[in-house]
């Protein structure tokens, strides 16, 4: 096994050309929401980068049904959720992204009820599509290798309210879906950037929080540029499990990633 | 676009694995899964692995002393820390194996990240008032935690492994779902060796060899477009104080 030299490797890609997708999702079920002030710095700093493309999700005044685990299984049967509303919205854009950053109030030391509900049906789907292909061309249970570079900014209403565990579900939740989370610059950012916001204008005048969150933007489009790369180059070699659909969780599509590089 | 760059091959990628046992014993149930889950590294071809034990090592605590580390670029203390620091600033991608203490990893463990962290900030530290950011190791990392209950805070202690490894900004990998979640956990009663009744050795297996592949990714996506990358992605594998860019002859 011959291995590539730094020269078969180095700057083979230019940044620019490795186009990624990006999601803004803002958790606050809140119209006129805290959050909406991180989260616009989080597009703004987006926007600076070539070859990103943004999109977001805003929970305010969506419908969003919890998980029941229902004993039939439907999601397994249907490889679908049973309810029909803005969770499949949700999905749909999530698949998308290449990298996500989730902008995140605390709540009762933890995310807003219909994040959760939403991560939880995300994963059952994920699951029902996994059991489904098995039970019907056999195999063994094959995930998909997501890798999205997930970034997270949490604000709370005291100083020490809960932001840090708050962070850590969306850490967690990023390892159990094979995504990579990522934080912003150290030595200010450790697991996220996290803000305090007892009322608006005390995040709007807060720049060291308004400033993290913009490295955590940054990290997020360096580290999904840097798995898109991989993948590139990669394409003929890895198998499917690493090119996910951007259609049904659970489902992979590497012809589809190839036709999106060949439309580019 | 496909046709204007080169298509490579995974196992091609060469890489170093850091292979790290976090138990002081010897023999140690954490050592046999390591060995297992270097294995399954070794399957993803080219990669070369270091490892670091924590057995028959000296380690102190941090004393957070700082007035020393920010003026020497190194720990006061001289034991097992400095050795573990190069294999650690080396490894392209590392896998931990380690036991559950009292509802934590082993202490040794925990002082070799404060140490480390300080050292790391240390060497830093006029870069940081420059305006810098500390660098970005994107060194692909691998847990597996055994303790001897079977709800024995093996979730908690990875969880604040992760809580390590973001702040060194690694990137946490897991084995496969539907067993692996945010690693591996092991149940190893006292005095019996680790066994596959539960998947534990498979899964060890595994997490290296996702550890591999995800590190090897990593290296070659920052490596295919370094120009566009900030120096701080490119942290010299000799010291923490210096850049070096891959070289390209």
């Amino acid at each position: 096994m011959a291995a590539l030299t730094n020269k078969e490797m180095v700057n083979v890609l230019k940044g620019e050309d490795v186009k990624i997708n990006v999601l803004v999702i803002n958790c606050s079920p809140k119209a006129k929401s805290n959050s909406s002030i991180p989260a616009a710095e989080v597009v703004d700093q987006l926007s600076k980068w070539e070859g990103v493309t943004v999109d977001t999700f805003n929970f305010a005044n969506k419908k969003i049904e919890y998980c029941r685990h229902c004993p039939t299984h439907p999601c397994v049967v249907n490889r679908e959720c049973c309810f029909q509303d803005d969770y499949q919205d949700f999905r749909s854009k999530w698949l998308w992204a290449d990298g996500i950053v989730w902008v995140c109030p605390v709540y009762h030391m933890g995310p807003p009820s219909q994040v959760r509900a939403a991560l939880d049906r995300l994963s059952e789907v994920e699951f029902g599509n996994v059991h489904h292909r098995q039970q019907t061309k056999g195999g063994d249970l094959v995930y998909p290798k997501f890798f999205k570079a997930v970034g997270t900014v949490v604000h709370g209403a005291t100083r020490y309210g809960g932001q840090e565990l708050v962070c850590q579900y969306f850490v967690n939740h990023s390892v159990l879906l094979d995504c990579m989370p990522v934080s912003g610059d150290m030595p200010e950012c450790y697991l996220g950037a996290l803000g305090h916001s007892p009322n608006p204008e005390a995040l709007k005048n807060d720049t060291s929080f308004l400033a993290q969150t913009r490295t955590v933007a940054n990290r997020v489009v360096e580290c999904a540029k840097i798995m898109k790369a991989a993948r590139m180059l990669l394409v003929d070699d890895l198998d499917e499990q690493w090119f996910p659909s951007q259609e049904a969780m659970g489902g992979f599509d590497k012809e589809g990633f190839i036709a999106r590089l060949e439309n580019q | 676009m496909s046709n204007q760059f080169p298509k490579l091959k995974l196992e091609d990628v060469p890489l170093k694995v850091l292979a790290i046992c976090g138990s002081p014993r010897k023999e140690s149930s954490s050592q046999i899964l390591l060995d297992i889950a270097v294995e399954g590294a070794k399957s993803a071809g080219n990669v070369e692995v270091e490892y670091y034990s924590m057995y028959g090592q000296k380690i102190n605590g941090c004393k957070g002393c700082n007035a020393y580390c920010l003026k020497n670029k190194d720990c006061v203390n001289k034991d097992g820390f400095q050795e573990f620091l190069q294999k650690w600033l080396r490894a392209e991608a590392i896998i931990w194996s380690f036991p559950v203490y009292t509802m934590g990893g082993p202490g040794q463990m925990h002082a070799l990240h404060d140490r480390m962290g300080e050292v790391h900030l240390a060497n830093r530290i006029d870069k940081i008032k420059a305006g810098e950011a500390m660098p970005q190791f994107m060194k692909a990392c691998g847990l597996i935690c055994q303790g001897s209950s079977r709800f024995g805070n093996q979730e908690i202690v990875m969880e604040r492994m992760i809580d390590h490894l973001l702040t060194m900004d690694c990137i946490p990998v897991c084995g496969d779902m539907p067993h692996s979640h945010i690693g591996v956990p092991g149940h190893v009663v006292h005095g019996t060796k680790p066994h596959d009744e539960d998947g534990l050795l498979t899964q060890s297996r595994e997490i290296g060899m996702r550890v591999a592949q995800v590190g090897k990714m990593l290296k070659l996506g920052k490596y295919a477009i370094a120009d566009s990358l900030r120096d701080t992605y490119f942290c010299s594998p000799d010291s923490f104080a210096d850049t070096k860019r891959p070289e390209v002859e």
